[in-house]
């Protein structure tokens, strides 16, 4: 995994999860992500909502994904990689990841006053997982230093 | 779905390169400006005005800060505006956010992009009772 920062810690106390790929005529869908987790190669594995049919139906090995994580301070950041295999119906370990994610945007939304409504409102029915190797990680939060890639010079 | 137009729920905007890259930025705001065009604020996009150059294609994910909606927008980049009644509008709307965010010398306006909507998907999730 690129250096520079800590993704892990930064998504632990519950962050917004967004994502998006591409599909071969170039055109992106947005979709969102309720849940990750790193294998013991440090792969990212997203859980990404079932409404993205297009990512469903066209992430293959090699595709490309980007994925942002936000916090309630409006720090951001994108990861980018390849995907390793096409996508997974989820698992138990994944299942309970999405319980686990749910607490944790909730608790971390009361604290911007957002209704846990909301993230009910938000929340994917189903899931299906793609495992990427993340390869560029940027520095997404509004300002001039946005898009910055952490661990290069400006 | 005017909750969508506040900004209380940061939208998302994707474009892709010609390689096939996707990227991500965060925007302030939505902006209705008619039936089939949105507009959107274009303050730090050096990576999507880049993209958009080669490949007009966009999608956004908003979501309605009163109902919890979600829609993804399947859009295509249009013109950028540095002047007029549309730039003037959300060049205000930034200068609003700024200054509740204190941070007026970071939130600079420097174009409004308009995009006509091709698609609007409404994504469903769990119902929750007004």
């Amino acid at each position: 995994m690129p250096q520079g920062v800590d993704l892990a810690a930064f998504i632990e106390p519950g962050v917004a999860m967004l994502g998006a790929s591409a599909d071969d005529d170039l055109v992106p869908e947005a979709f969102r992500v309720f849940g990750v987790s790193w294998d013991t190669d440090g792969h990212l594995r997203a859980l990404i909502s079932s409404d993205a049919t297009r990512t469903l139906a066209t992430v293959k090995p090699g595709t490309w994904l980007c994925f942002t994580f936000t916090d309630m301070a409006l720090r951001s950041v994108q990861v980018k990689g390849r995907a390793l295999s096409d996508p997974e119906l989820p698992g138990r370990a994944d299942v309970e990841l999405m319980r686990r994610y749910r607490i944790k945007i909730i608790a971390a939304c009361r604290t911007r006053g957002l209704s846990p409504l909301l993230i009910e409102a938000i929340r994917p029915l189903s899931a299906f997982a793609v495992t990427v190797a993340v390869e560029e990680l940027y520095d997404q939060t509004p300002g001039p230093t946005a898009g910055a890639r952490f661990g290069e010079q400006p | 779905m005017p909750g969508c137009f506040d900004g209380v729920v940061p939208p998302l905007i994707v474009t892709c390169s010609v390689q096939g890259v996707p990227n991500a930025a965060n925007l302030s705001q939505l902006h209705y400006v008619d039936a089939s065009h949105v507009a959107l604020s274009n303050q730090f996009f050096s990576k999507t005005t880049a993209n958009l150059a080669d490949n007009p294609r966009a999608s956004v994910l908003v979501t309605d800060s009163q109902t919890g909606n979600t829609y993804r927008l399947s859009l295509r980049f249009e013109r950028s505006e540095t002047s007029g009644a549309l730039f003037e509008e959300l060049r205000a709307s930034i200068d609003a956010i700024a200054a509740m965010m204190g941070a007026t010398e970071i939130f600079k306006l420097r174009a409004a992009d308009v995009y006509r909507v091709l698609d609007c998907e409404h994504l469903t999730g769990p119902k929750i009772e007004p």
